[in-house]
């Protein structure tokens, strides 16, 4: 039974009086199983704070229906989102309260004791920061906070959206190990997040969103292992050997990057491709077999760009 | 949960859940200082009312400031600053909720849509009982110090204090109510607030009241219906109590005034209370079609 299931989900936001309406969320439907990772991936404006909002409760579907834990009448839904951790955006807290404050206002919605809150915060690395005010507290502390949230009460599907946002290097780090001991405890998590190579580390399962649509979903090893893929750098310049490649019959798609073109090739034509190029007078100095990131994969599926090369 | 059922997720309320949205709700609001900043301030204006009451009586041996008496002035005009400080209040409370974003992490953390509505509701009984408890001790404690309690005659407390309490708490439910629905409508502080005073000391009285009442003049008997004005008349003490209304219709004759009617206290009362569903259910029904 999937934890989570959406069928032809949708979000239209009506314009107002004079302005247009808009389809956040376009009858997405995808599933999510027990004891997966889940990444939600998508540019912003996607739809995917909008799809969390709705699996939540606080925003109302336009169309489509859900099931959380197989239930999908409303008082199945309300039992379900018992069963659920969850934070969307930003860690939202009362900043006139300690973070052991905060907590304990959660643990009673949740049922729970004052030993969950203390379990919590310590699962977190907050223990000896609990008399902080929320407002005194660095994004650091905020995002952990709001990840010993999620944890009451042991939920058996936990939410994230976007839980290392702002945070540096290390703090990244801090968030990603928790997440890791989660998904290792048996946790169903799905996860929302920009940071592609800490979903690819952290992820079994991936859904990738563009202007409300599901474009690409699968397992992330599928994704990341489809056709032979090999990177390529010659005498010239990257805009020259592009235009080469994709000249190439066997040449699936190329995309630049930093420092080389990335080639997706039909067949185990790696030797063909050197020859086509030398034939051509261009003389390569790096040609690899290399596996697909999640970035690669994300970028070209969503006509998305790191600013130093274009997705062909 | 299909499109069409989303706008109708179950009550759920029972015993335990009201417990916790009472609990939550008090736990906030006692350790926010806008609350107890506005508990000061009205604090501070019952004391310098009902103290300068106090020092007059003891000053002019012919004014009298003791208890059963004192007690349509405790209960009087002042009671129009506690339904604005404790309306302010839950404007402070409610609409910070939603730029905190809080309110969203609380439906997140498990709490319908319904019972977050109806945890805010609790802090209508809450204000008010906290607030009319502060008017009735700091007033009933001046007016005490004033009492020669060996000559008091009759109860100090005489039931028209309980009524007139009643009828202050149903005031508050009125204007509170429209402060809530104006709060989660507005979701902001600033311009919950800005509107809710629109209304109460423009929008009702020279607009609505003054418009209509000039164009259709037959309308001008239902127009003190309207919620302002309709809770500014229940709350009158000389409802409540006979002996203060004997004094006002004696002091109106001698001063040649028209002898005032009594009010009819059960249709006031009656239009407060459909005030009051008005509102929380206007406020109720629109909160749950809103995305939070």
């Amino acid at each position: 039974m999937p934890v989570i299931e959406t069928e032809a989900l949708t979000k239209r936001y009506s314009g107002g009086l004079r302005g247009e309406a808009t389809l956040a969320v376009d009858a997405i439907s995808f599933s999510v199983e027990p004891g997966q990772v889940f990444g939600f991936l998508g540019p912003n404006g996607s739809g995917k704070t909008t799809t969390i909002g709705m699996l939540l409760g606080i925003i109302t579907p336009t169309g489509g229906a859900f099931r959380l834990f197989g239930g999908g009448s409303p008082s199945e839904i309300h039992a379900a989102r018992q069963r659920i951790g969850a934070t969307l955006e930003y860690p939202n807290f009362y900043p006139y309260l300690s973070c052991r404050d905060n907590l304990r206002l959660a643990a009673r919605v949740k049922g729970r004791d004052e030993d969950d809150v203390e379990r919590a915060l310590g699962e977190v690395g907050l223990a000896a920061r609990q008399k902080t005010k929320f407002k005194a507290c660095s994004l650091g502390m905020k995002q952990r906070l709001a990840l010993a949230a999620t944890m009451l009460g042991d939920p058996e599907l936990i939410v994230l959206d976007e839980p290392a946002n702002g945070l540096d290097p290390a703090g990244q780090h801090e968030i990603r190990e928790i997440i890791r001991a989660l998904a290792e405890r048996g946790k169903t998590i799905f996860l929302s997040s920009h940071i592609l190579h800490e979903v690819e580390r952290t992820c079994t399962h991936v859904c990738i969103l563009k202007q409300g649509r599901i474009i690409r979903q699968g397992s992330v090893v599928e994704m990341t292992a489809t056709r032979p893929l090999v990177g390529v750098r010659a005498d010239r310049d990257l805009v020259e050997l592009s235009t080469a490649v994709q000249a190439f019959p066997g040449t699936v798609s190329a995309t630049t990057l930093e420092d080389r073109v990335l080639v997706e090739l039909e067949g185990e034509d790696a030797a063909d491709l050197n020859e086509f190029l030398a034939a051509r007078g261009i003389y390569v100095s790096h040609l690899a077999r290399e596996r697909r990131t999640l970035e690669e994969v994300f970028m070209q599926e969503t006509g998305a760009s790191l600013g130093f090369g274009e997705v062909q | 949960m299909s499109a069409a059922e989303g706008v109708r997720t179950p009550p759920a309320l029972t015993a335990g859940v009201w417990r916790v949205l009472l609990a939550n709700e008090w736990f906030k609001l006692r350790k926010r200082l806008a609350f107890w900043l506005t508990l000061g301030f009205f604090a501070f204006i019952m004391v310098m009312g009902n103290g300068e009451e106090y020092y007059r009586a003891r000053n002019d041996p012919e004014r009298v400031y003791a208890l059963p008496g004192a007690w349509a002035d405790i209960l009087g005009d002042m009671t129009v600053v506690l339904l604005i400080f404790a309306s302010v209040a839950l404007i402070m409370l409610v609409s910070s909720e939603f730029s905190w974003r809080t309110a969203r992490q609380n439906v997140i953390d498990g709490l319908s849509k319904t019972q977050w509505f109806w945890g805010k509701v609790w802090l209508l009984p809450v204000l008010g009982v906290v607030f009319l408890a502060l008017q009735l001790a700091i007033g009933g404690g001046f007016a005490l110090a004033g009492t020669d309690l060996s000559a008091a005659a009759g109860p100090l407390v005489p039931v028209s204090v309980l009524e007139a309490s009643g009828a202050i708490l149903l005031a508050f439910f009125v204007v509170g109510g429209l402060a809530l629905f104006i709060s989660l409508g507005v979701r902001g502080a600033g311009g919950a607030m800005a509107v809710w005073f629109f209304w109460i000391a423009i929008g009702e009285q020279q607009i609505v009241s003054g418009l209509l009442g000039r164009a259709f003049p037959g309308l001008r008997p239902t127009l003190e219906y309207l919620p302002w004005r309709n809770v500014q008349r229940s709350v009158g003490f000389e409802n409540y109590d006979a002996p203060t209304f004997e004094r006002i219709v004696d002091a109106a004759r001698e001063a040649g005034r028209t002898i005032p009617v009594h009010a009819d206290v059960s249709t006031i009362t009656l239009v407060n209370v459909g005030w009051l569903v008005l509102f929380l259910g206007v406020a109720f029904i629109w909160f749950r079609r809103r995305d939070l």
